[in-house]
């Protein structure tokens, strides 16, 4: 048995949540091996779920703060932009699709690697999948039966 | 844009939600935009099954993610030809005024800098040369324009094509496992449609049956 240290009780967190997806997945059916595979395609959802939360928090923090706040309030008052553009409405969100940018741009290496791992993720989700349908076929077969 | 049909997208959006968490949405996208993606591609999808429900979330969060990174593309092109427009509008102030000045002077050969005649006169030219300048910011945007932006950007459009492909092809990924998961259920559904169509058969066999033989039993009798 194994102690209920920190760790632990961290993983039994995460597996709280992975578990209530795995149940979803299984849609009542009581079936082990079943619920292994949905174990399986469920962290791969999970693990999807928490890179793409991760990389939009990247660029949200790299993302200038201060004129996000301020084209969200209002546009641009004065300079170049506001002459420019046609309306109001399109400076601000030109601006602040601008500034979305920058940010990425600033991003742009960190999420090459999450995109990485993601990708491995989505490989890994392809192949629970398949074993996931395939016990789902075999469950079928055996009910026939 | 096409109505959306009443479906069950809003609770299924929240079960998924609850499961997954929230979109990975932008400070500056809003929820609800995001969830009339998922109403149009559900609607349109028709998942049968929660397999289906978390195939058809992912496919959402990718189309967005796409669509976030094209409206990157249009703001790097919009962003470049606004800088072209405005250094070009810059460009011809500092022309008209130097070109203006030259004039004064040839106007007013012999009076001061100090001189009212001669302030009024290179105050009206700044006027002028701000006005032309605002108008030729505010002067529409050509095709020309754009080409040029685009030929600038090349380098930063590629690294963002490279991602839209890369989103494309998860759309086609999910889109093929959409596909197998509806097979699969499709025979399921087949097969549990032909033990009820067997079912049916043996019934009415069975019927036909027993009919068969009391109908023996009472010619027998008759006989």
């Amino acid at each position: 048995m194994g102690k209920p240290n920190r760790l632990n009780l961290r993983n039994r967190r995460i597996s709280a949540e992975i578990e209530e997806i795995a149940a979803a997945y299984c849609d009542g059916q009581q079936d082990l091996i079943l619920y292994q595979h949905a174990i399986a395609l469920s962290q791969c959802d999970h693990m999807i779920a928490e890179l793409r939360v991760q990389s939009v928090r990247l660029i949200d923090s790299l993302s200038d703060l201060a004129p996000m706040a301020e084209a969200r309030r209002g546009p641009f008052v004065g300079g170049d932009i506001s002459v420019h553009s046609d309306s109001q409405q399109n400076c601000t969100t030109t601006t602040a699709i601008q500034l979305d940018w920058d940010a990425f741009q600033r991003a742009l290496p960190y999420l090459d690697r999450l995109n990485r791992i993601e990708q491995h993720f989505w490989s890994r989700r392809e192949r629970a999948l398949k074993m996931f349908v395939a016990a789902q076929k075999r469950l079928a077969r055996s009910e026939q039966a | 844009m096409t109505e959306i049909i009443p479906n069950n997208a809003e609770p299924v959006l929240n079960k998924l939600m609850k499961l997954f968490g929230y979109p990975p949405l932008l400070r500056n996208e809003r929820l609800e935009d995001f969830k009339e993606v998922f109403q149009e591609l559900y609607a349109a999808l028709g998942p049968d099954d929660f397999l289906m429900d978390v195939h058809v979330y992912h496919f959402a969060i990718e189309t967005w993610r796409m669509y976030r990174l094209m409206r990157y593309e249009a703001a790097i092109l919009n962003k470049h030809e606004s800088n072209q427009r405005a250094a070009w509008a810059e460009d011809g102030r500092k022309e008209t005024i130097a070109q203006g000045m030259k004039e004064i002077r040839e106007k007013f050969p012999r009076v001061s800098d100090a001189h009212p005649q001669y302030l009024s006169a290179v105050a009206e030219l700044k006027t002028n040369a701000n006005a032309e300048y605002r108008d030729n910011l505010n002067s529409a945007s050509t095709d020309l324009d754009y080409i040029e932006a685009f030929e600038h950007s090349t380098a930063r459009l590629e690294r963002i094509e490279t991602r839209i492909s890369r989103a494309f092809k998860q759309r086609e990924n999910i889109l093929r496992q959409i596909a197998l998961s509806r097979l699969v259920l499709s025979k399921k559904l087949r097969k549990m449609s032909d033990r009820i169509i067997e079912g049916a058969v043996l019934e009415a066999a069975t019927a036909s049956n027993a009919q068969l033989i009391s109908q023996a039993g009472f010619d027998g009798q008759a006989k």
